[in-house]
């Protein structure tokens, strides 16, 4: 059930994080850039959280997870603190 | 007081191509010297923008198909509408600026306060693809 | 250092809400507000995963918190893209 939620979410994510760069691609407005890559970070964080519960018992990758996550959120406040003028 | 018309073409155009008045009087300045090349530095100077502003307009112009974007020296931008249909639109656009200044400028303005709508717009995946 | 990462998360989180608050109040475009809401719920649920003594994200609390505030976001992907929004200007002019 967890694992359906995550992976929903995890293609949530990656949604919104090719709306985005596609978007940037045409505008080049840079918010959207940082915002695609934050999402992609996401996609990433929520998958590993289904890879992890599911797929590999045997390793945590708990720490891993949060550093994708909170880098992807750093990535996004980057973007939104000097771009979003 | 009159209540200004402008045609529902016109307002889909403004509404769909110019962000903002400074794009809106580029285009124009544009099409009043079809021959011309501009450089962002020179269209900066015309408009009184900075040059990273007059830049990005340019850029924004080739982008949405009103501008061509030549290559040569140091890169210049000429008038350059694609279709014959939105020339026409860009003409009578002209016309109706100069009569009813302050209707197409609050236009523009409510269209969208700040750059960030950019943001929710990559979310439209309905708007037509320039 | 996982509470550390947890709490550092929530905080970036809840300051993109508020980013994300300024803009729907600049642009009272609902799109940002669902976006504030989404990030600000994420938020609290990082701070939460990180208070508790046992993060488990395996729980229903946190997997359905996080589907909720991606929801959001699919909830405002889908009213711009179908929601009609009849524009000032052209209801004047018409």
């Amino acid at each position: 059930m967890a694992g359906f939620f995550y992976a929903l979410c995890a293609v949530t994510a990656c949604v919104c994080a090719a709306l985005q760069l596609r978007a940037y691609i045409k505008t080049r407005y840079r918010l959207l850039l940082w915002g695609g890559l934050c999402f992609v970070g996401l996609g990433l964080n929520n998958a590993l959280l289904v890879a992890d519960k599911l797929a590999l018992p045997d390793v945590d990758l708990f720490a891993a997870r949060l550093i994708v996550a909170l880098a992807a959120h750093l990535v996004l406040l980057y973007g939104l603190i000097w771009d979003s003028d | 007081m009159d209540q200004p018309f402008i045609p529902d073409d016109i307002v889909q155009f403004v509404i769909d191509k110019v962000d903002s008045v400074a794009e809106l009087e580029a285009l124009l300045l544009l099409r009043s010297h079809p021959d011309h090349r501009w450089t962002p530095q020179e269209l900066s100077k015309r408009l009184y923008l900075s040059d990273k502003d007059g830049f990005e307009i340019l850029v924004a112009l080739s982008t949405k198909g009103l501008a061509l974007y030549k290559a040569s020296g140091s890169g210049c931008y000429e008038y350059r509408p694609g279709l014959a249909e939105v020339a026409q639109l860009v003409d009578r656009l002209c016309d109706i600026y100069s009569k009813q200044i302050v209707a197409i400028t609050h236009l523009i303005h409510s269209k969208s306060k700040t750059k960030v709508q950019k943001f929710a717009d990559a979310f439209n995946l309905r708007k037509k693809d320039e | 250092m996982e509470q550390l990462l947890l709490g550092a998360i929530a905080m970036a989180s809840l300051i993109a809400a508020l980013f994300f608050l300024r803009f729907w109040s600049n642009t009272r475009d609902r799109f940002f507000l669902y976006f504030a809401l989404s990030f600000g719920i994420e938020g609290i649920n990082r701070a939460v995963l990180g208070l508790v003594g046992n993060p488990n994200e395996d729980r229903p609390f946190f997997y359905f918190i996080r589907f909720l505030s991606f929801l959001l976001i699919i909830i405002a992907i889908a009213e711009k893209n179908f929601v009609k929004k009849k524009h000032p200007e052209t209801a004047q002019h018409a």
